[in-house]
């Protein structure tokens, strides 16, 4: 009994935590596309129009959702003990986006074959 | 720029003969107007040409997050460490110049960009870029 029990709750909280963070790819790709991004980083989002710009194809899709939330504390003037980041051209993008913006584009981008690796 | 604004008004209003004399004054403008457009030049390049090899004495710092597969980082929300290899050099420069200015910040890469100088930040950036 006390295994079936632990076993109904692992079950509850892969799918709680499956919907939580369910990304639409697609929709990820619209946002991608509406918020014309490929302007910038380049339209297979490796190629960015200046090398001073990230290569966001394949990057991990949490910490790409964690830079556009940094993007958006540092737009609402969050200190800087928040983790921000203050940037006007990407901050202006991040605060037009909801939650589910991020999440999406962020499982879109890392979707995306990219040169991104974590060799050292 | 107008050599009025190099010279002061007071040798502007004096005549060619006075000018003369004050020849010295004069090249003293001219040398100031010409060091600093060199100056914003120098401001505008690139600070320093990585070298990927002396990199090699750099990176312990960067491989116990950046080199482990699926490392996380926990704050304000839990996310894996950005993959850094094969990343462009002048981004990886600009994103380390921005925590260290506070444009950016994370607790451990504001400490570690703080301590990098300029050449460290070149040759770093330029190791990962290579690194596919």
């Amino acid at each position: 009994m006390k295994h079936l029990k632990l076993a109904l709750c692992g079950v509850v909280l892969i799918i709680g935590s499956s919907l939580a963070h369910a990304a639409d790819l697609k929709a990820g790709k619209v946002t991608w596309e509406k918020l014309n991004c490929a302007s910038c980083h380049g339209a297979d989002a490796k190629s960015p129009i200046m090398p001073a710009y990230p290569i966001l194809a394949g990057q991990h899709a949490d910490f790409l959702a964690h830079a556009l939330k940094a993007y958006q504390r540092g737009a609402a003037g969050a200190p800087a003990s928040a983790n921000v980041r203050k940037n006007a051209v990407m901050g202006a993008f991040a605060v037009q986006m909801s939650k589910q913006d991020v999440e999406n584009v962020s499982a879109w981008l890392a979707s995306q074959p990219g040169p991104l690796s974590v060799r050292r | 720029m107008k050599l009025s604004k190099i010279m002061s008004p007071n040798l502007m209003r004096s005549g060619s003969a006075s000018i003369a004399r004050r020849l010295p004054q004069v090249f003293a403008g001219l040398a100031m107007a010409a060091s600093c457009a060199f100056a914003s030049i120098g401001f505008a390049a690139e600070p320093a040409v990585g070298n990927a090899e002396a990199a090699k004495a750099k990176v312990s710092m960067c491989i116990g997050c950046h080199g482990i597969p699926g490392y996380r980082a926990s704050f304000p929300e839990v996310y894996s460490v950005p993959m850094i290899a094969g990343q462009n050099a002048a981004y990886l420069q600009v994103a380390l110049r921005a925590y260290a200015s506070g444009e950016r910040t994370h607790p451990t890469m504001d400490a570690i960009a703080k301590s990098l100088s300029d050449q460290d930040i070149a040759d770093l950036s330029a190791y990962y870029a290579k690194l596919k």
